[in-house]
């Protein structure tokens, strides 16, 4: 009988390096091929650009690069229309270099690749800790390393891969404190800078600080301090800075998202959606980790659950994210996704033990069986990946464009055609405020109020709806807008789209005096008497 | 005597709700003709049903009374089951609802024979009841048979079938009532030989010392219905095949079949969440009794052969199609079986030692299966899960609706001889009462044999639908020259263009036909005029 091979920890520790190095080239090919998958040419010239709502981040970066303050119009009011300070402070770096507005993008998304990259390293260093085998630590690896969404949030230019390798690395720290019976404040140091990436972050950071203090009670003191000491730092910091620049309390965001819309209607909305998120990722598998809960709940174990239920509560109670409909974990659950995948190898793991636990059996038994273990959360990937949308094999395998660039495209080539067909004083009145502004290099007017103190403090139009349509009715962020205010107060020279139904906004538009033109297959309403558009050009592409 | 345990009462009541379910089932597929309430079934059963009316009526067992003979069914003992329904004083409004009746008793039955198989392999006390629970309410099963196909007798046949074999085994003797009732399955459907073939050569592996038995009585079960009904179809249909076969089989590569066949297990399966169809595979390593061989080769054959032809024609529904539907319950007892070594397993780890680990494993047990009875039931249909809680009518009761009443409808406005085309060849024939042309061959030799239209390529279905792929208009339309064209096939509007000169079109309560100018079969006055 032909005798299975027999593991040293030399040969294991080499087989898993050589399976880790093999994991990361090939992420690096990946999420290279992703890259060129977001980019497209317009008059012959490659662009690179980022998912709508980080050019919105991208619009505040240049212009405080160009010293025109951060703010989404140069020399415009200060609104706050972002939720991701530190996240726009380094686009900003970006924009101090002669890159090409083509370009910048590229490099966003290179540097989201660079976090990716290194979250696969800490994933990879917090499963060796917990566990045993030399596959399971790489599965983890693979997991995270193929997620789509993921990926998708971070090399579309959102901050969310920078989060994940944020807390990655402070749950790292953390539990190789805990395992030390040490104190380290370098976990809420982390977790503090990431409430500066985005203010969120202070959930996991309150997680950890009552989860340790509950669980360490010989070092409670130190926790308690350095984490809510640092979270009260930062939020005062954040809130003083924030008082000082842009006479708030509040970042515009948490207006226009929460104000107005009653808690019930988001907790609802939140909980469809993340319910239509756990059935769509095949809901056993999503499910399956509570096995670990249950029968073998350590103290990194319960701290994985702590921060990433954080996560999907604090989702829950916002209504979830603008694009649910697309499928896959929202903003908010992505980050924490790795650890979903730490916990769901462990689970899987120990599961595949105590089956073969049954049968006493040779090294041949445990060799099968890893295999199975591999196959099953490669075959895991697939269901994690849904995408509610046709060929999405193809879009999260980059055999096709990813979700997203098309609309991305869309929207930069029209801010390149306004840029042509308007002089530097007019104004576009926009629903997506990132590309088309960028790209166009001239005033929005934010219809949905990301960046409109007005609208943002305004009802929203639809919040509620029934149970089934709640997510149809309710998207957060686009529920609000004012056509008197956008259209014929501000009377922007240009509006580039519409939102929701033109028979609403039709009489705005007449009397604002506005008239149709479809230039290069782009529907654009043109006020007549405006002095900022370049008629000529206008004509000579009509007759085109 | 024993009191009764909480199994049985458990069971009891599993039997009491779905016996309501079923009502609850047959009575939202009931259609309102006029004020009165009639009963139609699928349109595919009810081309069996036009077989064993004609039958009943001494009309011989043909589609057309006094037409050709073409074998246009492919479940010899269901239409003469539904010929004997037809014997009766029962007016055609009311035919069906026996047929759903004796479906919904097949389906009860059902249940008590996968809970007495299922306790046959496990001692596990919630085993048996989960099998039964998940076949009860199992949509795919209960649509086919409540909707008057033969599955759900199928099912009963192919587990009571096991249930006799694997007692058998157990007790060391040989039972030819196994043989027996996979014979009458192959009677009740031809292709029922896969599992009876797989069954016997289960049997034969793990019981080596009545192979011979299991030989001789499976194979000689198979291979005598297989002659008698071969001899039968020739000595009266004067072919060697049934007519369906040539129109599923003819023109399509086996290639082809196998990877469509393939793709739409693969969609049914991951549709109804992949994990849960994995979880039987671990069986093997935590039960190694031969006693469950014969259950895998029962459901993987059926499994084998749906693949073999390439699917069914209503895939896209989601679900279970109907060859699959019948093994569901063999399916749904590894499944459980499955679960409760799992469950047993978990609490044997150190879990036991908390004070409700017992309790809580349970809960957890009854939650995992309720979520999996809503992942096996997805269909790929708007409001899926109203559809098979009964919050909406099933799928294919509108369409069921549509048919009938048009058959009605052009029964009104027609006389006896009129001959109408149609598409669904099931409900508009029968009650209409009308010679009819069956424009995609099932009911037509010419057809059946003729060339296929599909737009397929590997694993990519296209338009291929077994059964639905063969039309030719030049000849059922402009040689046969119906009264009435009451459907045409979907996107051929172009290739029935041509035979629109001598034909009108009129709308009857919002639905188009095309009946032909200067017919003396049609009463033109009766037609409504139109806007």
């Amino acid at each position: 009988m032909i005798k299975p091979p027999q593991f040293t920890p030399k040969n294991t520790m080499l087989l898993s390096l050589v399976g880790l190095v093999a994991v990361l080239t090939a992420f690096s090919v990946y999420s290279f091929r992703f890259i060129e998958r977001t980019s497209f040419e317009v008059d012959g010239q490659r662009y690179y650009a980022l998912f709508d709502d980080a050019m919105i981040s991208m619009q505040y970066a240049r212009n405080l690069a160009d010293g025109e303050g951060m703010v989404w119009n140069g020399g415009g009011e200060r609104v706050e229309g972002f939720s991701n300070p530190l996240w726009v402070l380094y686009m900003a770096l970006f924009h101090l270099f002669p890159i090409a507005s083509s370009q910048v993008s590229l490099a966003v998304q290179v540097s989201g690749a660079v976090f990716l990259l290194a979250n696969l390293l800490v994933v990879w260093a917090i499963a060796r800790q917990s566990l045993k085998s030399f596959l399971a630590p790489l599965l983890a690896v693979f997991l995270t390393a193929f997620y789509f969404h993921l990926n998708n949030w971070s090399l579309q230019g959102m901050e969310v891969g920078l989060l994940a390798l944020i807390l990655s690395t402070s749950v790292w720290l953390a539990l190789r404190s805990w395992k030390m019976a040490a104190f380290s404040p370098w976990p809420y140091v982390l977790l503090a800078v990431g409430t500066l990436v985005r203010i969120d972050m202070v959930v996991p950071l309150v997680v950890m600080t009552v989860f340790f203090a509950w669980k360490d009670p010989r070092l409670r003191r130190g926790h308690l301090i350095w984490g809510f000491g640092l979270l009260a730092f930062s939020l005062v910091g954040q809130t003083t800075l924030r008082y000082w620049y842009y006479g708030e309390w509040l970042p515009n965001t948490y207006y226009l998202k929460i104000v107005g819309i009653p808690l019930g209607d988001r907790l609802q909305r939140g909980f469809s959606v993340f319910l239509d998120f756990i059935w769509d990722s095949g809901w056993f598998l999503v499910v399956l980790p509570l096995l670990l809960l249950l029968l073998w709940p350590d103290i990194p174990t319960l701290l994985l659950f702590g921060l990433l239920l954080g996560q999907v509560a604090y989702s829950i109670y916002v209504g979830g994210d603008a694009w649910e409909h697309k499928g896959g974990a929202n903003r908010f659950i992505a980050l924490a996704m790795p650890l979903f995948f730490l916990l769901f190898v462990q689970s899987a793991d120990k599961l595949r033990r105590l089956l073969t636990g049954l049968r006493p059996g040779g090294g041949w038994t445990s060799l099968v069986s890893q295999a199975l273990l591999a196959a099953f959360v490669a075959a895991s990937l697939f269901s994690f990946n849904v995408i509610k949308e046709n060929d999405a094999f193809a879009k999260w395998a980059t055999l096709k464009r990813p979700i997203f660039v098309a609309g991305t495209q869309r929207y930069a080539t029209l801010g390149l055609l306004i840029n042509k067909i308007t002089d530097d004083q007019a104004q576009i009145a926009v629903v997506t405020a990132g590309n088309i502004i960028y790209f166009a290099e001239r005033a929005g007017i934010d219809m949905l109020g990301k960046s409109d103190k007005v609208i943002a403090r305004s009802q929203p139009h639809e919040s509620g709806g029934s149970f089934d349509n709640v997510e149809e009715v309710f998207r957060p962020g686009h529920n609000k807008w004012d056509y008197q205010r956008s259209i014929v107060e501000l009377s922007p020279d240009i509006v580039a789209q519409i939102w929701g139904s033109s028979r609403e906004m039709a009489p705005y538009l007449e009397a604002g005096g506005y008239e149709y033109f479809e230039i290069d297959g782009f529907p654009l309403f043109i006020r007549v008497d405006s002095e900022h558009v370049l008629w000529e050009l206008v004509k000579s592409k009509i007759e085109q | 005597m024993k009191p009764p345990n909480w199994q049985q009462i458990l069971f009891v009541l599993l039997l009491v709700v779905f016996a309501l379910y079923g009502w609850a089932f047959i009575q939202r597929t009931v259609v309102f003709a006029e004020g009165t309430q009639i009963h139609a079934l699928f349109d595919d059963a009810m081309i069996s049903m036009q077989y064993a009316k004609n039958l009943a009526q001494g009309q011989g067992l043909v589609w057309n009374a006094g037409g050709e003979r073409v074998e246009g069914f492919s479940n010899p003992l269901w239409v003469l089951l539904m010929a004997g329904i037809h014997v009766l004083p029962i007016p055609l409004a009311q035919t069906s609802l026996y047929v759903k009746l004796i479906s919904l008793l097949f389906l009860l039955l059902n249940l008590a024979v996968v809970k007495w198989l299922a306790e046959e392999l496990t001692n596990n006390k919630f085993v048996p009841l989960l099998a039964a629970f998940f076949t009860a309410f199992y949509f795919p099963l209960n649509n086919w048979s409540l909707q008057g196909m033969e599955v759900g007798l199928e099912a009963l046949l192919l587990s009571s079938a096991l249930l006799l074999g694997v007692r058998a085994f157990k007790r060391n003797i040989f039972s030819p009532w196994m043989a027996v009732l996979f014979g009458l399955g192959v009677l009740l459907r031809m292709d029922a030989a896969a599992p009876a073939l797989a069954a016997t050569a289960a049997f034969a592996w793990i019981d080596p010392k009545r192979r011979k038995e299991h030989l001789i009585w499976g194979l000689g079960a198979v291979a005598f219905v297989l002659g008698t009904l071969t001899l039968f179809r020739i000595n009266y249909y004067g072919d060697w095949l049934p007519n369906t076969y040539y129109l599923k089989l003819g023109g399509v590569s086996l290639l082809l079949r196998l990877s469509i066949g393939l793709r739409r297990f693969w969609d049914f399966v991951w549709a109804s969440n992949w994990v849960l169809f994995a979880i039987p595979l671990t069986l093997p390593s935590l039960d190694k009794r031969k006693i469950l061989w014969p259950l895998f080769a029962v459901f993987l054959s059926q499994v084998a052969y749906s693949i073999y032809v390439g699917g069914d024609a209503w895939e896209h529904i989601g679900g279970a199609n109907r060859f699959i539907a019948a093994v569901m319950p063999l399916f749904f007892i590894l499944f459980t079986h499955t679960l409760g070594y799992i469950h047993d397993l978990l609490l044997s780890t150190g879990w036991k030692k908390m004070a409700l680990a017992t309790p809580v494993a349970s809960v957890f047990l009854a939650a995992f299966c309720i979520f999996s009875l809503f992942s096996f039931n997805t269909l790929l249909v708007n409001d899926g899960i109203a559809k098979w809680t009964l919050v909406e009518k099933p799928v294919f009761a509108e369409s069921v609706e549509r048919y009938s009443l048009m058959g009605l409808a052009l029964k009104a406005v027609t006389t006896q001889n009129a001959t109408i085309a149609v598409v669904t060849a099931g409900n508009i024939p029968y009650f209409s009462e009308r010679t009819s042309i069956d424009l995609l061959g099932k009911n037509d030799a010419i057809i059946a044999r003729g060339p296929v239209h599909i737009n397929s390529s590997l694993f990519e279905p296209g338009s291929y639908r077994p059964g639905h792929n063969k039309w030719d208009y030049a000849y059922s339309i402009g040689i046969l020259q119906p009264d009435v064209v009451a459907q045409i096939w979907e996107n051929t509007d172009e290739q029935f263009a041509p035979y629109l000169v001598t034909y009108q079109l009129y709308v009857i309560d919002g639905i188009p036909y095309y009946f032909r100018e200067g017919s003396e079969s049609i009463l033109w006055d009766l037609i409504p005029p139109q806007k």
